[in-house]
């Protein structure tokens, strides 16, 4: 019984140490993530859930961004056809963050590559070609994937961009507008 | 000794044998899993993010503060534990804890791998080494299935280890009482 004992005392210890280890060092990195979210996307809520208010149209929000206050450092969630507008009025390129695999089997016309499993090698190549005043709108699977938004925070929080967004839904959003084009 | 030719067996294969027999299986357990606890925490710690990603991939249904935690505090207890395994300190808390550990990566995986998601496991992110992970066989050993099959054979180490310390502890108690 007091071997069970303290077995038990030992690894709640270990868990403790363990908690205490991970939250200190997360507080002291700067690639540290948050506990909540600053960000969130939920499919039954409004479909811009960013800095981007719902009443502001996403024109107002670049003109602001282009002004001489500085951008935004969140990034904004955009509806397919916002970001054909991105794309006329900026020529935003797409960046597909899923695997290299999926982005084979079929991706958005005129989207480039950058799996976030790939992000630490791939990000200097990235950079060189694509500088800081770059438009960029990641994508990935679909709404609940959430891996573009993380990676557009990434780079809006961390490595400076500032004009970063992420498309609503993902390619499976894509695939729905070619199956169904808005009525004009 | 003798080999089955009848020549004596030579001295080198014999201290080799003496020298396995030393170490045990319990030695051998505990270095592949403490290795492997290592590097697995260095990836994830080196980049919490991608690893987050990794998580959200899984589409577990847990709450998003859920995952986040277990970001920021997995990689942790994983070195804790890979570093003891080495040291066979506290060997019986560590081995219960890995196999817990390994239990849940079981579960992950296998429900991934099941419903045919194409992810990356996010096991050791071997891209924080400057390993490029687009190469076929990186790609295939993070895929989930392969992640599953990994997480079988790990599961069944750290059970042995689990046994192997429980057995310990029970004849230190019948050797005190």
């Amino acid at each position: 019984m007091q071997g069970y004992t303290q077995l038990a005392g030992r690894v709640i210890a270990l868990l403790v140490a363990a908690g205490v280890l991970g939250v200190l060092f997360n507080r002291a990195n700067p690639l540290g993530i948050p506990l909540q979210a600053s960000l969130h996307v939920d499919s039954s809520s409004t479909p811009v859930a960013t800095a981007r208010p719902v009443n502001q149209s996403v024109n107002d929000y670049h003109n602001e961004a282009t002004s001489e206050t500085p951008a935004s450092t969140n990034p904004v969630a955009l509806t397919w056809s916002e970001v054909r507008d991105w794309q006329v009025e900026h020529g935003a390129l797409l960046v597909d963050v899923r695997p290299a695999s999926a982005y084979r089997a079929g991706a958005i016309p005129g989207a480039i590559s950058l799996p976030y499993s790939d992000l630490v090698t791939d990000l200097s190549t990235f950079q060189q070609r694509h500088d800081v005043e770059s438009w960029l709108i990641f994508y990935c699977s679909d709404l609940e994937c959430g891996l573009s938004e993380l990676v557009a925070q990434e780079f809006a929080r961390d490595f400076g961009y500032r004009h970063i967004a992420y498309l609503l839904g993902g390619f499976t959003e894509w695939q729905r507008q070619q199956a169904n084009p808005p009525l004009p | 000794m003798a080999t089955t030719t009848g020549e004596p067996t030579p001295s080198v294969v014999r201290r080799a044998e003496g020298s396995f027999a030393k170490i045990g299986w319990t030695t051998v357990f505990r270095w592949v899993l403490g290795v492997l606890f290592i590097t697995a925490a260095i990836s994830k710690v080196a980049n919490p993010t991608v690893f987050l990603g990794d998580l959200f991939a899984y589409r577990l249904p847990l709450p998003e503060v859920l995952l986040r935690a277990t970001v920021i505090v997995l990689p942790w207890l994983e070195l804790l534990c890979g570093l003891l395994l080495f040291a066979n300190l506290w060997s019986d808390a560590v081995s219960v804890i890995v196999l817990g550990l390994c239990l849940v990566f079981l579960v992950c995986t296998g429900q991934a791998w099941a419903r045919g998601l194409d992810i990356s496991c996010g096991c050791l992110n071997l891209s924080a080494f400057g390993i490029n992970a687009q190469s076929p066989l990186l790609s295939l050993l993070e895929s989930a299935r392969v992640a599953f099959l990994r997480n079988l054979l790990l599961t069944a180490c750290a059970g042995y280890l689990v046994r192997q310390a429980l057995d310990t502890a029970e004849q230190r108690a019948a050797k005190n009482s």
